[in-house]
């Protein structure tokens, strides 16, 4: 099961080489990247996560995020991962290689945004992976006090749950659905009533 | 300043922590969490952070990645080496811990290699399953809010099991969260031997309850009891809550108390009423009758005396 393993990362070393040259102008084969939050295409709303992971034949120096075209800041890297660690054991702490953040996607404006994050080695040589995901959410970005929040009208529909909701006086009609990658259900769809 | 907390450091870590700050944001004290969460904070140092270790019940689990982009930490800690990306964050399962209440240890280590270090709990509410990659059905299921804060979930399926569940608005993460999760059939083995209140109270006051909580069943029940004061005794109302709960968790063939003082508002108007623990729809409840009188206030203050 090794030998396998390790041939098959080898031809990925091959083929994932001559594509990044192209790409980045630099040799990038030799790292690997995975961003697992936000899922393409997905909602998202309020405070979660930006995961995933990034490993490299000459170690990890930094994950930069970027959303919209815009530098955010470096994603924090050296996460927990056991699975990562043992899929690429010859790769420099590919056993920490997760990098996590949370963010409040609420911050930014109701719709489809890209992000992009970039994975640097110690050598400056770059990996990057870009997505896209939608953002939902009420006219404030954040909310201190819960007591502001109330709900009625509450139902199911599918496997999905709706419900009316007020929130800092201002009357909403919301969708939660269940995400895997959560384990959770989550704000899907916010509508100003 | 320094040098009292200094010398409160040198007893507790054996080692000068006096400028190291620390804020662990997530998980909040005493909060209920289910599924992949974060685990957050932020902290600073005069010489510098070099690692934040996390502990889970007392057990080394691993590093959490530092660097995370804080301008306000920054602002406030301007001299502090990096307090604008003093931010440390990590995706957590919670759902991968035993149901009940833990404990989460941040320890956070300069690079001189002296620490401070914060200490809380949190409880873990989940499914049979850690993490399930099937679809979560609410086809059987009866979905309604309570309230107006909760929304409560009979009979939804994860995994083949049926399950009922209570979801709460959670202002870290500004949206709904898990906050019970009990496997049907569960609620039918929890009993409440006894439940002890006084047959009267004045408003603006406070009286004394004990309620005991026991599980007949063969499974783990984690479940809360809210305390209200209503005029009907089969029915409560957001109006009626007294802002009180007890959290039981409970392992198999289990019991518990939960006692302690809860306060009668003073604007409550004497009469007889019920004073209720209610924990969901399927699970039992305890009423009691109570007698409130009109309390005595004097400047503007209605308390015990």
């Amino acid at each position: 099961m090794a030998v396998v393993l390790q041939s098959y990362i080898i031809n990925r070393w091959i083929i994932a080489g001559i594509l990044t040259i192209a790409a980045n102008g630099a040799w990038a084969g030799d790292i690997e990247l995975s961003l697992e939050e936000p899922t393409l295409g997905s909602v998202y709303s309020g405070v979660a996560n930006i995961r995933g992971w990034a490993v490299g034949s000459e170690g990890i120096n930094r994950v930069e995020l970027y959303i919209d075209g815009q530098y955010e800041n470096n994603i924090p890297v050296g996460g927990k991962r056991t699975d990562i660690g043992n899929a690429y054991p010859t790769y420099p702490n590919s056993a920490n290689s997760g990098f996590s953040m949370a963010f409040n996607y609420s911050e930014k404006m109701v719709g489809t945004h890209s992000i992009r994050v970039r994975v640097v080695d110690q050598d400056g040589d770059s990996r990057e992976e870009t997505s896209s995901f939608q953002v939902a959410r009420f006219e404030n970005p954040y909310f201190d006090d819960p007591s502001q929040v109330s709900l009625s009208n509450v139902r199911k529909g599918g496997n999905s749950i709706f419900y009316d909701m007020i929130v800092d006086g201002k009357s909403y009609s919301v969708r939660l659905d269940w995400r895997t990658e959560v384990q959770g259900y989550v704000l899907a769809q916010i509508i100003r009533n | 300043m320094w040098i009292i907390a200094g010398i409160l450091t040198i007893a507790a870590n054996g080692a000068w922590a006096g400028d190291i700050e620390l804020s662990l944001e997530e998980p909040t004290l005493g909060s209920v969490y289910s599924g992949v969460a974060n685990i957050r904070g932020w902290a600073v140092g005069s010489e510098g952070i070099n690692r934040v270790e996390l502990y889970i019940d007392g057990q080394y689990e691993n590093n959490i990645p530092v660097g995370g982009k804080r301008t306000d930490v920054g602002d406030t800690y301007p001299t502090y080496p990096n307090s604008a990306n003093s931010g440390f964050s990590m995706a957590f399962n919670y759902s991968e811990k035993a149901a009940g209440t833990h404990s989460i240890r941040v320890r956070v280590i300069d690079q001189d290699g002296d620490s401070k270090e914060t200490t809380r709990t949190f409880i873990v509410v989940r499914f049979d399953n850690p993490y399930t990659h099937n679809i979560v059905s609410l086809n059987d299921a009866n979905v309604s809010g309570n309230n107006g804060k909760t929304i409560v979930i009979h009979g939804m399926t994860v995994d083949g099991e049926s399950y009922d569940a209570r979801l709460d608005w959670r202002t870290e993460i500004q949206g709904y969260a898990f906050s019970e999760i009990t496997k049907v059939g569960q609620s039918d083995d929890i009993v409440f031997p006894y439940f002890l209140s006084p047959s009267s109270g004045v408003a603006g006051r406070q009286i004394n309850i004990e309620l005991q909580a026991q599980n007949n069943g063969n499974q783990s029940a984690i479940f809360r009891v809210y305390f209200f004061l209503s005029k009907d005794m089969s029915t409560v109302s957001s109006n009626e809550y007294l802002n009180v709960s007890c959290e039981f968790s409970l392992p198999p063939r289990a019991s518990d108390i939960c006692a302690g003082p809860i306060g009668i508002p003073s604007e409550v108007a004497a009469g007889s009423y019920f004073l209720i623990g209610y924990v969901a729809d399927n699970f039992p409840a305890v009423i009691n009758p109570i007698n409130i009188t009109s309390g005595e206030c004097r400047d503007d203050y209605c308390g015990p005396q």
